[in-house]
Parts: structure tokens; sequence; C-alpha cells
């Protein structure tokens, strides 16, 4: 026996809408009403049970390839954390500069007083960043595991461990030219990658 | 299948996926992408487009994800996303033009695409009942009978009215219903069992 009840009101009702009172009235008095509400929550009993589906293996071998993960700025503008850490350096080096006479009211004077080599590499590095072609190009906008792309990460990881060195006291003089001496290393492999030579040095540190 | 609302993702995946942290994300994905992949299937019965809405929503996740608040956020997100991409593809002119093509009176265009996974009978008889009725009707009985979407939410995502959510329900019950017959024990199917199933 079918019931006379709307279905739209039985499924309101099913899904506990607010109802006229005499309409819920006559679902709950009405036998036929209640059987057909009974097979309106198995059909949706049935709809919720339906199993999951895996996608494809593939699927996320593609989303890997399309997506460009979120990466610290540091890694999203590698380039341009290379002002920010000559200013880093810069600073540093003029607050330590034992040469100052540090009396009062005299300002450290803006004396560079790193060794020779140490310059020399920083002027390198400079120069080579210089002549970048596409310089401050986001990494992200690069293509996904090119050599260019590798250089750059390693590049700004280079940046995030000098910028770490000089944030310290007292600064590893070694390590801080080590750094500045991968950091020449890895411009000018990526300097030969951008004009087309695509011969990455083995500077694997 | 469990719905978005019954999936828990840890914390610290959620501030992994923030960080870019690739194991992050590929927990993510095996967490909720059968689910993503079970609601674009229901609603598009397209299983080509429905990897598409997959591939699409993670990726979507995995470049957005710093805005993302918390690991129960990253959920309600990623549903929201692969709900939008269905319904993207829903409007497309080429999928509209896909369906007309599929309008087969005799019913046998049913694809059954969670293929390998235990499946009883009456799975198949629903998940066939439900390929046949008109897209939004999916759609609207979908998002509200199993993921809990309320009226309203329908009407403002499909940019109508809740009573034409309510009618789109409505309509799509009926001939859910034409296919079932309640027993003592339950729901028992009904449906022809000439009909071709895979």
């Amino acid at each position: 026996m079918e019931s006379k009840t709307p279905l739209a009101d039985l499924l309101a009702y099913r899904d506990g809408e607010e109802l006229p009172a005499d309409v819920a009235r006559a679902i709950e008095g009405d036998p036929a009403a209640q059987g057909e509400l009974e097979k309106l929550r198995g059909i949706r009993q049935q709809l919720n049970a339906l199993p999951a589906v895996l996608p494809d293996p593939a699927v996320w071998e593609e989303i890997s390839r399309r997506a460009q993960p979120p990466r610290s700025w540091t890694l999203r503008y590698p380039l341009a954390t290379a002002a920010t850490v000559f200013l880093a350096a810069a600073l540093t080096i003029v607050a330590w500069n034992p040469l100052g006479n540090g009396g009062a009211g005299a300002g450290p004077e803006p004396v560079v007083v790193a060794d020779g080599a140490l310059v020399d590499l920083m002027s390198r590095s400079q120069a080579l960043e210089s002549h970048l072609p596409v310089q401050g190009t986001p990494a992200g906008q690069l293509a996904w595991g090119s050599a260019e792309e590798a250089l750059r990460y390693r590049i700004a990881d280079i940046d995030a461990q000098l910028m770490r060195i000089y944030e310290t006291e007292p600064v590893d003089v070694e390590r801080r030219e080590a750094l500045w001496r991968q950091r020449v290393d890895l411009l000018e492999s990526l300097t030969q990658v951008q004009r087309g030579q695509a011969v990455v040095r083995p500077a694997i540190y | 299948m469990a719905s978005f609302a019954e999936i828990r993702l840890e914390p610290g995946v959620a501030r992994g996926l923030k960080r870019g942290d690739r194991s992050a994300q590929g927990i993510a994905y095996r967490v909720l992408a059968p689910t993503v992949m079970g609601l674009a299937c229901r609603i598009l019965q397209d299983e080509g487009s429905a990897q598409e809405v997959v591939q699409d929503t993670f990726v979507d996740l995995i470049e957005h994800a710093r805005t993302l608040k918390d690991a129960q956020a990253v959920v309600g997100w990623v549903r929201q996303v692969a709900v939008n991409h269905c319904l993207m593809r829903l409007r497309s002119p080429w999928n509209k033009r896909r369906d007309e093509l599929d309008a087969d009176p005799a019913g046998d265009v049913y694809v059954d695409m969670a293929e390998g996974a235990a499946r009883t009978e009456g799975m198949q008889d629903i998940e066939k009942a439900l390929s046949e009725l008109e897209p939004e009707t999916r759609l609207v009985i979908w998002l509200h009978d199993v993921e809990g979407y309320t009226h309203q939410e329908i009407a403002g995502l499909v940019g109508r009215t809740a009573s034409y959510s309510k009618s789109q329900m409505a309509r799509g019950y009926q001939k859910l219903a034409k296919r079932f017959r309640g027993t003592e024990d339950g729901i028992e199917n009904t449906a022809s069992r000439s009909a071709r199933v895979p």
C-alpha cells in the first residue's frame, strides 16, 4: 500500500526538518507512510555504504609532477635572499670591527675586516649573481626537477646557513668561508646551466 | 565509504602540509583520496573525470596548504574544493554533451567504477540506480545524504533556492524508490535483473 503523503514531506520527516504539526502527525499515524520512511532510510543507508574508490596510482605521480609545494621564503625566492645575506654579513663585520675606537659617541667605522680570501669570495659571488639572466625568479616557477631549480634551492640552503651563522656568536670563520666558497661554486654552475652549457659541477656538499 | 565528516587527519600531518613536507602530502593523499574519488565518481559518473578531480583537488591542497588553519580545516577544505571541481565539470559544455550521448533509454551505459572493490549485489544496484539520475539530482542527493550538506548549503553551491534542492531530492528519490521495496529485513532490491551489470 502506498502512502498518500508527498515524498518531499516524508524526506523532510526522515531528515528531521521542521514540518507542520498536522503533517508530522499524519505521517506518524500512517503505517504506509512508516513503510515508505523505512524504504527511504534504507536507500540513504545503502548510499552511505557504497565503497570508497581508489584512484589510479598514476594520479599521485601526476599530482607530484604538477604541484608546486609551498616553500619557506628563502626557498621561494633564493637569490632574493642574497641581498639579506650580504647585509647581514656587512653589518656583522662592521659590528665586530676590532679596529674601531669604540669610544663614547664614536660609531663603528664602516670598514670590512674580513680576510682577503673571504672578501674575494663575496665579491665573486656578487659578480656572478649580477650576471644571472633571470635573477630573482621565484624557484617555484622553474621546471620541477630541473638542474636550475636544484641549484637555486641549494644556493637558498647555503644562504639560510649563512644567515644563521651571522646571527650566532661567535661566528665560525672557517665555516663561513666554506659556505661562501660553496655559494660561489654553485653560482658558477648555475651560470653555466643558464648559458645552455648544462654542465653541473659535482659540487655536492 | 567514510564521508569527509568521519575523516580525522593528525595535526602533525596538517603542519607538515603547511611546510610542504612530502611525506605529509602522501599521508593526506592516502587518507583523503579514496573519499574524494568516491565523491567524484558518484557525482560525475565518469572515472576519467573523477581522476581529474582528485588530481586538481590535491594539487590545490599542496599549493594552498600554508593558508589552512588546522587539521580539520584541511578535511573541510578538501571536501569543498573537490565539490567545486565536480560542479565545474558538471557545468562544462563537454560534460553536458557527453551526458546527452549517454542518455540511453535502455539504461545500459552504467560503468562499474569501483571495479575490484568488494561489492555486494545491493551495492551494484544502488550504484546503477544513482547513475541513472540526472547529474544535478545526483549531486543534490549525494551531498545531502552522504556528505551532510543542508539544502540551504546545496542551494548556495548550485546557485538556486533551498526549495529547488528539496525538489531535486524528491525527484531523485522517486526514481530510486521505484527500484526498491521495503521488506521486514530492510530494503530489498527489486531492480530489473535483466539490466546489464558488469
